[in-house]
């Protein structure tokens, strides 16, 4: 019975099964202890994980589905980390691909042992974070890189950044600039030009 | 050959209509050489099919039943400029402006308006993009297409999209073929000018052939017999070589970046970042040399393109650093001193306001390079101390180095002036045409302003530079006094108003720009200091010092004033002014006309406009010398070229190097030619439609209008027990080899606009599908979360597939990656980030798209079909999405703005729909005030807009 384990833990819990499994060894960056229960490991809250190798699912084809029907629906993450370590897993990982997606299971690919003992290190040491991470870009550039970032996307490399705010300034007086005026930047060919106006003067949208 | 008669007679180089009967004869690739006009022979062959009255559609009206107009496409015509050049062509050689091709692009109207285009038969320029999403949705049909013409064949692999295109036509009508008795195969004719291209990886010529399903290949070197004969028997133009030496200065300078590289490339070989890399890098080919000639930085780039993500920043640096060091040794050679030595300068500035400096710039070669930069404008010297002057002042004098080829130029057209007064008797009357062709806008300004106003030129720019100079300092001078200025600072500051004065005379005022700095000094104050500085010095040394300077610059004066090159008529207009030139009546005079490669897509119609008696070539540019031999020998006149050329510099190599490459590349193109065995050209995609079709042996009843349903109909009821292929697919996934994939796997794709996902395979199923480069970026601008987050909301098994390049290795990250410690910043913390918030995502893991076809089929199995209405209609309302995704045709105005409009500090998705609400374009947003931009995108983000916009780069002092 594993809904203990349903509680927050402090530490990485992992099966007695998983005993002699190479990747324990490179487990080091979080506390782990050994415990009977269902899954192959307990990360925090709520989020359990089988471990799988493709070396052993291709002897042992039916054993991934056993496992997983044990763990009926207690966990909100179900992590399926397998191991690459199989030079044609083609097959077996088309096969998992299925699986994972019909059996709400999560598939991570980790072609290491220490790839996938980090997996469980990350899962184990980022509970509880918020999403921010991924989910905003990181603004603390400095502002030259600020620039040829913004400018990049108009096709401008960073030289021709580099000359454009040598001649005009700053960023708003290369906004109002003139297709003329851009063109005595060096560097800037007809065809940059015109792409840089474009950007800055074309609406962003036909809607508007 | 009969059929010549349809090309223009006699507008065509006798080559030109020899490779024009031979593609009318034999579907086929041609490679051209550079330059030997392959624009003009796709004008020549739209012109053929597009003339009902002498062209193609007049011999063979018997066959067609409908008395319609062929239906042919072109195909690979990019860029609007290629486009516009087919039209002047079309239009010069007389073609009524109602057969004139219609042009296809993105901004072009619905699918129901098309279809009716397509319906009126004629010549079509149009985008491989709308082309596949007509075809897949039956808005064009294969039976009514007769043929293609594919420019830029190079371009055209086996996953392209015009490879799609030509495949899903050549089966359809091959199957309609042998089912009935209909014509077969559509034509396809292909040309190409990049044999480089064509020749570049293992035996991508054949993989060409196989995806234009053609078997001819059509070879035409420069030296080709047909070609020589052409260019060289006739009437070949006198050419005159002159090799200019570089001046010491120079000399100094190009030492100077050429060590300053290898410094670049040892740094890189020691970082060991990646395998291939390495290799890269430990490769022969990897000197000096060929950095400078050969564009190897972007080749270096293009290699690494899907490991970028890996590399780090400081390596990505280095790359970055190659590309400035190979455009630095020809800007030397183009740039005059002022505008080189800012540039330098820039890029220093720019290179400290980075978290990841240059490292060059550190080097003792960089030390050089400033100092040499900063000789050709102006030297510093100390007088020695005597008795009356025991501490003498610093004292500038001004250099202003001239580039050795400007002068070089005017000596030339000095003689050129000499040559036409001579030969006044003889001559017709009418001007005489002097064309200068020169690299790009920037050297056509530079040029001309020489040729006009000699020094004097040279002199303004200086004035600009210490302007721009100074402005620095005397913001300085405001907080802390003229003391805390360097020497060097202080005397640049009289630099600049003696200039001035040489410039424009004692009586003017010193007129500032109306937009003044703010930190401006009032005049009286820089009055009142200039005084106290005067008095500071020795009444003596100002006068002498004075008089010297003064000699230098009047000198300087003199030469541009007396400039006899200044009788001359310069003109430099755009091509589309040319008229101008034979509206009004000339007297006998030498015109000169200036003109730049990069504004100029085709040389042989100004040629044919100007027939310029002299063409001097300030850079040499193959596709242009080339234009200018096609010219003379069609023109059959006398034409002088001259060549003007640095001796043993970057630009010296890059000319040749690329002549013999290009002999090269044609070499080995012809000896594949010989042993290559024509491809076979069975179309191995029967759909399985095809297949019941055939087996039930009746092909129109169930479909509709006899048109074979390759593409996806929504329309019609399906058999419970059929399998499920049916696929609706973003049209901007249609830039990726998978749709193609999938529609050769059988799948029945439907090209729709999707707000949310790439692919939809079911009523549950959507995928986001990310190549490896795409996983890394997206996760890093947080796009990737937005994208799932909506996946989540609307579909009950939101994927992302993970879709590796099955030519790099399968795997996410390398050992050395992974480290000792939890890095927040790895791909592994993002990943558990996400799975952790979205608990119902899948990760699909595919080794290659023809893996992913795999992946979708089990997808597929036991799931309804998908809804392309309600797939298309999911998200709409989530509008701060849709301003982004939504790309239906109309709408993708300015996808590059909305993109920069993400990269500016502190925009999310959110703030920037607020901005696009409420401003139209970048330009304004940049011009709003600080309230104003606090009203729509926030207090916090707006005030970060504000000092992002008006942020000046802190400029490094000379």
């Amino acid at each position: 019975d594993h809904h203990v384990f349903l509680q927050p833990q402090l530490r990485l819990c992992v099966s007695t099964r998983q005993r002699g499994n190479g990747i324990l060894q490179h487990i080091r960056n979080v506390p782990y202890s050994f415990e009977t229960m269902v899954p192959d490991y307990i990360m925090g809250t709520q989020r359990c994980a089988l471990f799988l190798s493709c070396k052993y699912h291709s002897l042992h084809p039916t054993y991934i589905e056993h496992r997983t029907a044990e763990l009926k629906q207690d966990f909100a993450l179900r992590v399926l980390l397998v191991l690459v370590d199989d030079n044609d897993a083609s097959k077996t990982l088309q096969f998992l691909n299925a699986f994972c997606a019909r059996q709400r299971l999560t598939m991570i690919l980790a072609w290491s042992e220490e790839e996938a003992a980090r997996y469980l290190e990350t899962f184990q040491a980022m509970d509880g974070k918020d999403a921010s991470l991924i989910q905003k870009r990181k603004d603390t550039n400095a502002f030259g890189d600020q620039v040829a970032d913004f400018l990049s996307k108009a096709s401008v490399n960073k030289t021709d950044a580099a000359q454009l705010m040598a001649q005009f300034s700053n960023v708003r007086a290369i906004g109002q600039a003139s297709m003329d005026e851009l063109a005595t930047v060096s560097g800037m060919g007809h065809v940059k030009v015109k792409r840089l106006w474009d950007a800055f003067h074309k609406p962003f949208s036909s809607e508007a | 050959m009969e059929d010549k008669a349809f090309v223009p007679q006699g507008l065509l180089p006798s080559y030109l209509a020899e490779i024009f009967g031979q593609l009318y004869d034999e579907d086929g690739l041609v490679v051209l050489g550079k330059g030997l006009q392959s624009d003009m022979l796709l004008a020549s062959l739209v012109r053929f099919y597009a003339d009902p009255e002498e062209g193609h559609y007049a011999e063979e009206e018997t066959k067609k039943k409908d008395g319609k107009p062929p239906l042919v496409l072109v195909l690979g015509l990019h860029r609007e400029a290629e486009r516009t050049t087919l039209l002047d062509f079309l239009t010069s050689w007389g073609t009524p402006p109602e057969i004139l091709p219609t042009i296809l692009t993105n901004e072009a109207g619905q699918s129901k308006e098309r279809a009716a285009l397509y319906q009126q038969g004629g010549v079509f320029v149009i985008t491989s993009r709308i082309l596949i999403v007509d075809l897949l949705t039956a808005t064009i049909d294969s039976m009514q297409i007769d043929g293609l013409l594919v420019a830029h064949a190079e371009q055209v692999t086996e996953t392209s999209t015009e490879a799609f295109i030509i495949r899903i036509i050549q089966s359809q009508r091959q199957f309609q073929a042998s089912s009935s008795n209909s014509n077969g195969a559509a034509f396809v004719k292909a040309i190409s000018e990049s044999p480089e291209q064509v020749m570049s990886g293992f035996s991508k010529v054949d993989k060409i052939l196989k995806a234009l399903h053609v078997q001819r290949l059509y070879l035409y070197p420069r030296f080709h017999d047909a070609i020589r004969e052409e260019l060289e028997g006739r009437n070949p133009p006198k050419v005159i070589e002159l090799h200019q030496e570089l001046s010491p200065l120079q000399k100094e300078m190009q030492q100077a970046i050429a060590v300053a590289l290898q410094t670049v490339i040892r740094k890189l070989k020691e970082s060991k970042a990646l395998a291939n890399l390495t290799l890269l890098l430990d490769g022969e080919q990897f000197t000096v040399e060929n950095l400078v000639t050969n564009p190897l930085d972007q080749a270096l780039s293009r290699n690494l393109e899907h490991d970028w993500h890996r590399l780090s920043p400081e390596t990505k640096q280095l790359i970055q650093d190659l590309r400035t060091l190979r455009t630095l040794f020809q800007n030397l050679l183009t740039y005059d001193c002022v505008s080189f030595y800012k540039l330098l300068l820039s890029i220093q500035s720019m290179s400290a306001a980075s978290r990841h400096p240059s490292m060059w710039l550190l080097t003792p070669a960089a030390d050089v390079l400033f100092r040499k930069a900063k000789e050709r404008l102006f030297k510093l010297h100390r007088p020695l101390p005597t008795k009356q002057v025991p501490n003498p002042v610093l004292k500038c004098q001004p250099v202003l180095e001239e580039s050795p080829k400007w002068r070089l130029l005017r000596t030339i057209l000095s003689e050129i002036q000499e040559k036409f007064e001579k030969e006044a008797a003889e001559r017709a009357a009418g001007p005489t045409n002097v064309l200068i062709l020169v690299k790009d806008d920037r050297t056509l300004a530079a040029v001309k302003d020489y040729l006009v106003q000699g020094n004097r030129a040279l002199l303004f720019r200086w004035l600009r530079f210490l302007e721009q100079q100074n402005d620095r300092s005397r913001s300085i001078t405001v907080n802390g006094g003229v003391e805390t200025l360097s020497e060097e600072s202080r005397v640049l500051l009289e630099e600049e108003s003696r200039c001035r004065r040489i410039l424009f005379g004692d009586q003017s005022k010193r007129k500032r720009r109306q937009n003044a700095p703010i930190n401006h000094i009032p005049d009286f104050v820089r009055k009142r200091r200039r005084i106290t500085r005067e008095k500071a010095r020795g009444e003596a040394t100002m006068q002498t010092e004075d008089l010297e300077r003064n000699a230098v610059l009047d000198e300087a004066v003199d030469l541009a004033e007396h400039d006899d090159s200044n009788d001359l008529d310069y003109e430099a207009s755009p091509l589309n002014t040319q008229e101008d030139h034979f509206t009004v009546s000339f007297p006998d005079e030498l015109r000169i006309v200036l003109k730049s490669y990069a504004s100029l897509d085709q040389a042989s119609l100004l040629l044919q406009d100007l027939s310029p008696r002299y063409v001097l070539f300030f850079n040499t540019d193959i596709t242009f010398v080339r234009a200018v031999e096609i010219y003379a020998a069609m023109a059959d006149v006398q034409i002088e070229v001259y060549f003007l050329m640095f001796q043993a510099s970057a630009e010296d190599k890059i000319f040749m190097k690329s002549l013999e490459r290009e002999q090269n590349t044609f070499e080995r193109l012809i000896n594949h030619k010989k042993m290559m065995s024509p491809p076979a050209l069975h179309c191995a995609t029967t759909t399985q439609e095809m297949q019941h079709a055939l087996a039930r042996g009746s092909l129109g009843g169930s479909y509709m209008g006899g048109s074979l349903p390759l593409a996806f109909d929504s329309r019609k009821g399906r058999k419970a027990n059929e399998e499920k292929r049916d696929i609706a697919v973003d049209v901007r996934e249609f830039r990726s080899v998978l749709p193609s994939i999938l529609h050769q796997g059988g799948m029945r794709l439907a090209p729709v606009t999707l707000i949310v996902g790439d692919f939809v395979l079911s009523s549950v199923h959507c995928v986001e599908r990310k190549s490896i480069s795409d996983l890394f970026g997206s996760f890093a601008s947080g796009r990737l979360y937005t994208q799932v987050e909506s996946m989540v909301k609307y579909y009950k098994v939101p994927c992302l597939l993970i879709e590796f390049d099955p030519a790099k290795s399968f795997s996410l990250q390398n050992a050395s990656e992974i480290g000792v410690e939890i890095r927040t910043d790895s791909v592994c913390s993002k990943i558990c980030l996400l799975t952790m918030h979205f608990p119902q995502l899948r990760i699909l893991w595919s080794k290659s798209p023809h893996d992913t076809l795999k992946i979708f089929k089990d997808l597929k199995k036991n799931h309804d079909e998908v809804d392309v209405d309600r797939a298309m209609e999911i998200g709409r309302n989530e509008l701060e999405d849709s301003l982004f995704e939504s790309s239906s045709e109309s709408d993708e105005i300015n996808e590059v703005a909305r993109d920069m409009l993400l990269r500016l500090p502190g925009v999310n998705i959110h703030s920037a729909r607020k901005i696009m609400q409420n401003c139209d374009c970048l330009a304004e947003l940049c011009d709003m005030s600080r309230d104003e931009l606090r009203r729509v995108a926030g207090p916090v983000t707006g005030q970060k807009l504000f000092t992002f916009f008006r942020q000046k780069m802190s400029a490094v002092n000379i």
